[in-house]
C-alpha cells in the first residue's frame, strides 16, 4: 500500500474510531471495503508511533484495542475526516451531474447547484475546470419513472406498473416487488418478483398463485425501465429474499435468464463482414450471447443464438439492416421478412 | 530510530503537529518536533540538517498535492531584526471536512460579492456564507437540505458502482467522509459503508478491468493536460491505427466510456471508445508542464446525450427527420422523450422530430421497430428507409 493510500485510510480511521464507543474492526473494515487484517496494519502504524516518540510526546493519539473493538482517543484534533480531495469532490460532482440528467426543470437545476456548492464548500477548491471535462450519462428519466423505481427498490415498497412488452398491442398491469435496478447495454432494468394481481397477466396467476414463498425465484423477472410507462408505489413493503443474487439473472453482460416453461429456439444469424468485427467484439465480451459460431471464408460470421422472444430476434436482426440475415429456422426467416416487408411498403 | 519511521507515520506526525495551531510555526520549531526530522536537525551536521530540511520540503509538497493545505506564511518574530522568516500553518478550517448539518426545507445559495469570490477562487480558497475569510481555527458548517443529502449520497453510490469509473476509489472515500455526518442516509451496513446490495447494479464484463486501467491513465492525463498515444480499432477502418491526441474529456454513455479528444495528426476533434484502445500511454516528459490547453469554449455536454447517430467522426450538419410512432409504441416514444414530440395523431400515434447527423445508424434504428415507426419526412430519407427494408426483404425472397 502506498503512503498516500495509508494516510487517507488513517485520516478516516482515527475519527471513525474516536469517541467513547469506538468502532468494531468489522465495521471499519466493511466501511473501507477492506479486511480486518488491513485495519490491524493501520492500527499497528498508529501504535508504533509510541516506540519512536519521546516521553511526553505521542500523547496526541492513544489507541485502545479491546477484543474486536477499536477506540482512539485524541487530544482534540483528527476527530473529523479531512475535507474532500479534488478527485473526491470531482467524483461527487460527476455523480450529482449524472443524477441531474435524469430530471428536467427545477430538480435538475437544484442538483447542479448542489454539485457546484458542495464541490466548493467541501473541497475548498474550484473544480469547475475539471468538472466540465468529465461526464457520466446514466440516461434521462423525463417521466420520473426510474427515480420512483429506485426509491421503491431502496425502501422496499411493492409497485404496480403499466408495462409495454415487446410486440404487445397494449400495456399490461403488473404488481412487482422491485429487488434491484440494473444498468446494462445502455438500458436500465428493474429486477423483481412478479406477484399476483387481479386482472393482471403474469406468471403468478392461476396455479402459481398458490405457490409457496420458496418459489420466488421462479417469479423473478427483468423489466426494461423504458417500457415501464407508469408506476404506482404502494404502501405495502417486502423483504428481499436472502438468496437473491443479481448475477443469477444475468447471462454474460445481459439482463437475461431463461425461464422454466418458456421455450427457446435456436436461431442462426449470418452477419456480413462489415459488422462481423463488432459481433466478434460483442462475443468476446459476452461469451454467453451465442450458442456457437462459424466463420465463413468471405469474412462473414454465423452465430447461433438461443431465443425465447421472436419479437426481440426480429428487432435485433433488423437493427443491422442488410448486414444481418437469419439463416434458420424458417419461422424466424418469415418473421424478419414480414417485418421488413411492412417497412418497405409503409 | 528515525529509520524505523515510515513515510505514513512521518506525514501523520507532521499533520498532528501542525493542525490546530492558530499561529504559523517556524522551521526550527517544526523540525525539532517532528520525530523523523528531529534527531538530525538537533544533532546532525550541516549536511544532515540540509537533508532533513529537503525531506520536509518534499513531504510538504506531496501533502499539498494530496490536497492537504499546508500554508507557507510570513512569520512575525517579535524582537527580531527586519529579516522576514517563513512559517507553516495548517488551518483547521481548511483541513477538516466542514460539519454537514441537515436542515428541513430548502437551503438558499449564499450570496457573495462575485469579485471577492473570484479572488478567493483564484487562490484556491472559498468564502463562508457571509463573504468573510472566517476564523482559521473554526471548522465551518455547511447546511444541506434533507433531499440534497439523499441526492449526494445516492450520487456517490451510483458512480462508485460504475464499472471502470476512474474515480471509484475516491467516490467510496468521499462516501465514507460524507457519511460521518450523514450516516442516516448512507445505508444500513454500518455508519458509512456502501451497502452490500445496492439498489443500482452495474454488471462488469470481460473488458472492465482493462478499461479501468486505460481510464485511469486517461484521467491522469486529462488532469495534467498531457498528450496521450494509443492504438485504436475504429469502426470505419479494418486495420488498427496509431493515434496521438490531446484529451479534452471523458464521457460515459450507452454503458460505454468515450474519450473526446483533439487528434493531433488529423487536426480535428474525435470521439474514441475506450474499450477499442490498446497500448494507452501518457506523455511522461515534463510532468508538471501541460502539453496543451482545453479551449474555454469546449463543452463536453455537446458530445453527451447523443444517440449513436449523433456521435462519431462525421462532421456533417444535422438534418431534421420526422418520425411517426404507431400506438402503443407512441406511448414508449413519448415516455422516453425520443426526439421532440410534435403532434398527437389519430389512433394514438405520435409524430416526433429528430436531429440526425449520421443517417445510416438512424435508419437501422427505425427499421428495428419493424413497422411501428416510419419516417414521414424528409422524403429522401423515407425512401432510403424503404429501400433498406426492400434490400433486407430481398434476402428472404431467395430460396
Amino acid at each position: 500500500m502506498t503512503a498516500e493510500a495509508q494516510l487517507e485510510r488513517l485520516l478516516w480511521l482515527i475519527p471513525a474510531a474516536s469517541g467513547h464507543e469506538g468502532s468494531s474492526l468489522e465495521e471499519l473494515a466493511a466501511a473501507m471495503q477492506s479486511t480486518v487484517d488491513d485495519v490491524m496494519r493501520d492500527v499497528e502504524a498508529l501504535t508504533a508511533r509510541a516506540y519512536y516518540q519521546r516521553a511526553g510526546e505521542g500523547d496526541d493519539l492513544q489507541v485502545l484495542l479491546d477484543d474486536d473493538r477499536l477506540r482512539i482517543w485524541t487530544a482534540g484534533e483528527l476527530r473529523r475526516p479531512a475535507r474532500l480531495t479534488v478527485r473526491e469532490a470531482l467524483a461527487l460532482g460527476i455523480g450529482l451531474r449524472a443524477g441531474a440528467l435524469k430530471y428536467k426543470g427545477s430538480r435538475a437545476g437544484r442538483m447542479l447547484n448542489l454539485a457546484r456548492r458542495l464541490e466548493q464548500e467541501l473541497a475548498g477548491v474550484d473544480v469547475s475546470e475539471l468538472d466540465r471535462v468529465h461526464e457520466v450519462d446514466l440516461g434521462e428519466d423525463p417521466a420520473g419513472v426510474r427515480s420512483q423505481l429506485e426509491r421503491a427498490a431502496r425502501d422496499r415498497h411493492v409497485i404496480d406498473i403499466d408495462y409495454l412488452k415487446a410486440g404487445a398491442s397494449a400495456p399490461e398491469k403488473r404488481r412487482v416487488k422491485p429487488y434491484a435496478l440494473v444498468h446494462a447495454e445502455g438500458a436500465w432494468y428493474v429486477l423483481g418478483e412478479s406477484i399476483a394481481q387481479a386482472g393482471a397477466v403474469g406468471p403468478a396467476s392461476g396455479a402459481a398463485a398458490a405457490a409457496s414463498d420458496d418459489d420466488w425465484r421462479s417469479r423473478v423477472r427483468a423489466f426494461r425501465v423504458d417500457r415501464v410507462l407508469d408506476v404506482l408505489v404502494r404502501a405495502d413493503t417486502f423483504e428481499v429474499p436472502d438468496g437473491f443474487d443479481v448475477e443469477e439473472h444475468l447471462t454474460g453482460a445481459r439482463v437475461y435468464r431463461p425461464h422454466a416453461g418458456v421455450p427457446e429456439v435456436e436461431v442462426t444469424v449470418r452477419y456480413a463482414p462489415a459488422v462481423a468485427r463488432w459481433i466478434r467484439e460483442r462475443l468476446a465480451e459476452d461469451r454467453a450471447w451465442a450458442e456457437r459460431t462459424r466463420d465463413a471464408d468471405d469474412g462473414s460470421l454465423e452465430v447461433t443464438h438461443r431465443v425465447a422472444d421472436m419479437d426481440w430476434l426480429v428487432s435485433h436482426v433488423l437493427q443491422y439492416g442488410p448486414d444481418a440475415e437469419v439463416v434458420a429456422p424458417a419461422q424466424a426467416r418469415e418473421a424478419v421478412a414480414a417485418a421488413a416487408g411492412r417497412v418497405a411498403t409503409g | 530510530m528515525p529509520d524505523q519511521i515510515s513515510k505514513t507515520q512521518r506525514w501523520l506526525d507532521l499533520l498532528a503537529f501542525l493542525v490546530g495551531r492558530r499561529l504559523p510555526v517556524g522551521v526550527d520549531e517544526l523540525m525539532q518536533n517532528v520525530p523523523a526530522y528531529a534527531e538530525k536537525w538537533r544533532h546532525g551536521d550541516e549536511t544532515a540538517r540540509a537533508s532533513v530540511r529537503r525531506m520536509f520540503e518534499r513531504d510538504k509538497d506531496e501533502l499539498r498535492q494530496l490536497g492537504i493545505p499546508i500554508e507557507t506564511m510570513p512569520l512575525d518574530v517579535r524582537g527580531s531584526a527586519a529579516e522576514e522568516l517563513s512559517g507553516y500553518r495548517l488551518a483547521r478550517r481548511d483541513f477538516y471536512l466542514p460539519y454537514l448539518k441537515v436542515v428541513a426545507g430548502e437551503v438558499p445559495d449564499p450570496t457573495v460579492d462575485p469579485a471577492v469570490e473570484e479572488e478567493y477562487r483564484r487562490r484556491g480558497r472559498t468564502l463562508d456564507a457571509s463573504g468573510r475569510r472566517g476564523d482559521p481555527a473554526a471548522i465551518r458548517e455547511v447546511k444541506i437540505a434533507e433531499a440534497d443529502a439523499e441526492d449526494a449520497i445516492q450520487a456517490l453510490r451510483d458512480v462508485s458502482e460504475l464499472p471502470a469509473f476512474p474515480y471509484a476509489r475516491e467516490a467510496r472515500s468521499a462516501l465514507r467522509k460524507l457519511g460521518f455526518d450523514l450516516h442516516s442516509y448512507a445505508g444500513a451496513a454500518g455508519a458509512t459503508a456502501v451497502p452490500a446490495v445496492a439498489p443500482s447494479y452495474f454488471p462488469a464484463d470481460a473488458s472492465t478491468a482493462a478499461v479501468a486501467d486505460r481510464l485511469r491513465t486517461l484521467a491522469d492525463a486529462l488532469f495534467a493536460r498531457k498528450r496521450v498515444a494509443f492504438v485504436y480499432r475504429g469502426i470505419a477502418r479494418s486495420e488498427p491505427t496509431k493515434r496521438e491526441v490531446h484529451p479534452y474529456g471523458l464521457l460515459f454513455q450507452h454503458s460505454r466510456w468515450y474519450l473526446v479528444a483533439h487528434d493531433t495528426m488529423r487536426e480535428d476533434m474525435r470521439v474514441f471508445r475506450v474499450d477499442r484502445m490498446d497500448y494507452v500511454k501518457r506523455n511522461t516528459k515534463s510532468p508538471n508542464t501541460p502539453d496543451y490547453d482545453i479551449p474555454a469554449d469546449f463543452r463536453l455536454a455537446d458530445y453527451a446525450q447523443k444517440e449513436p447517430w449523433q456521435i462519431g467522426e462525421s462532421s456533417d450538419a444535422a438534418v431534421t427527420v420526422h418520425v411517426r410512432f404507431e400506438f402503443p409504441r407512441s406511448l414508449w416514444a413519448e415516455r422516453n422523450g425520443h426526439g421532440e414530440k410534435i403532434e398527437e395523431l389519430d389512433d394514438g400515434a405520435t409524430l416526433h422530430a429528430f436531429q440526425v447527423s449520421q443517417p445510416d445508424p438512424f435508419l437501422r434504428w427505425i427499421l428495428s421497430f419493424a413497422g411501428d415507426a416510419t419516417i414521414v419526412s424528409p422524403a429522401d430519407m423515407a425512401d432510403d428507409l424503404r429501400e433498406m427494408a426492400r434490400n433486407v426483404a430481398a434476402k428472404y425472397a431467395r430460396a
